[in-house]
């Protein structure tokens, strides 16, 4: 309940700073959640917000919004490239006067953002109204959702690359073979569900070789039409 | 070999040819792999009771296992293993040898290879369409799941790939860089 009545009062303060239409349905909204009828937004799956996230948002609304655009393409690089360059973020959030636990937080709110975007595939005005929904100011909105609009379809590719896949290929490669033996020596490299690559090298009947490949055809006509 | 072909002389005089046929090509079937033929359906045509009939299937599977008898040159082989056989049994051999000699041959030299690495012996696949993950939430993937059965010397297994559209794709150019 603490933490609850902490997101409430990190959106309340967000509400008493903003003018207008958006602060009465913000009221509303929270309101609605008081009576425990939860928000759904697209970008979080139909879910509600945490409220860890709502509270972040406060955090970084007090960044100006280019302090946040360029934190939030580190955080993209980071999520599509594998690595996060911390100098450069402890810089940034050093220059922004916060902490560094403030610091560790909003690039996981900025993570959650991006990729929670991407996974539900919401469009980037969606997000853009969502987000301001949730308390952060207009121009930070905007530029989240440029964020999203140039990176998803990277972190989506990323996202896809992820999904859990059993044995999957990782590489096949024909062994050198005399060319008058009846087979072919093929290497296959799996990667197996715990990140093990295993390696199977396969005798296969050079005559069988055609009824295979026709199969494997048929099989590759039939995943284009899908 | 000799004074046993000659003592299955008899017993195999006593089968007509078609009868003898469907026997011959029931051993090879088992041969390769394939469930054979029991005692029961030649009950009825064949004037064999039941020990008599294992005696000459286990005859024909002994001659039939043995890959020499696929040597091109059909007099000496002829000469090497039956020429103690009754000339209708000699001749119905190498009839059905001379049908099923492609069959044979693949069956014997994966036997051979098996020996020296896992060989494929069949496979099969099944296409699957992954809708989403928890990664992401509309995936809508093709997945090729091939199902490879291989042995070897010490036993058989199933090994299973997932292949996507690009996976698929590499190793179908792999197999076709093979010369036929």
């Amino acid at each position: 309940m603490g933490s609850l009545l902490y997101g409430f009062s990190s959106q309340l303060s967000n509400i008493i700073r903003r003018p207008g239409v958006l602060c009465c349905e913000i009221l509303e909204n929270s309101i609605a959640c008081d009576c425990e009828e939860k928000m759904k937004f697209r970008f979080l799956g139909d879910g509600d917000c945490p409220d860890w996230l709502l509270a972040e948002i406060n955090t970084l609304s007090r960044m100006t919004s280019i302090k946040m655009k360029i934190l939030g393409q580190l955080v993209a690089k980071s999520l599509t490239e594998g690595e996060l360059d911390e100098d450069k973020v402890k810089k940034i959030t050093q220059d922004a006067k916060l902490d560094l636990s403030d610091a560790k937080a909003i690039v996981a709110a900025l993570e959650l953002i991006l990729t929670s975007s991407s996974r539900y595939g919401a469009s980037s005005t969606d997000l853009s109204s969502e987000l301001q929904q949730l308390g952060l100011p207009r121009e930070h909105s905007a530029a989240i959702a440029r964020l999203h609009s140039d990176n998803s379809a990277q972190i989506t590719a990323k996202l896809t690359a992820e999904s859990l896949r059993i044995n999957s290929l990782s590489s096949v490669e024909l062994l050198p073979d005399q060319a008058t033996s009846p087979f072919s020596k093929l290497c296959i490299k799996l990667k197996k569900i715990n990140g093990i690559e295993d390696s199977v090298t396969l005798n296969i009947s050079k005559e069988e070789v055609p009824v295979l490949l026709a199969e494997l055809k048929r099989a590759r006509n039939l995943m284009d039409g899908l | 070999m000799g004074d046993n072909q000659a003592s299955y002389g008899a017993l195999l005089a006593r089968i007509n040819e078609d009868n003898l046929n469907q026997l011959i090509h029931a051993c090879i079937d088992e041969v390769c792999g394939y469930p054979g033929l029991s005692h029961q359906p030649f009950a009825n045509n064949v004037d064999l009771n039941k020990d008599e009939y294992i005696v000459v299937h286990k005859l024909f599977l002994r001659i039939l296992s043995n890959p020499a008898i696929l040597h091109p040159n059909e007099e000496k082989v002829l000469e090497e293993y039956y020429q103690d056989f009754p000339s209708e049994v000699q001749r119905s051999l190498l009839k059905c040898l001379r049908a099923r000699r492609n069959q044979m041959s693949a069956v014997f030299f994966k036997k051979h290879a098996k020996k020296f690495a896992t060989t494929l012996m069949d496979f099969n696949w099944r296409l699957i369409l992954l809708m989403g993950s928890s990664k992401i939430a509309s995936l809508k993937e093709p997945v090729l799941q091939l199902d490879l059965l291989v042995e070897d010397q010490q036993d058989d297994r199933i090994v299973g790939i997932e292949l996507n559209r690009d996976e698929l794709d590499s190793l179908i150019n792999v197999l076709e860089s093979i010369p036929h």
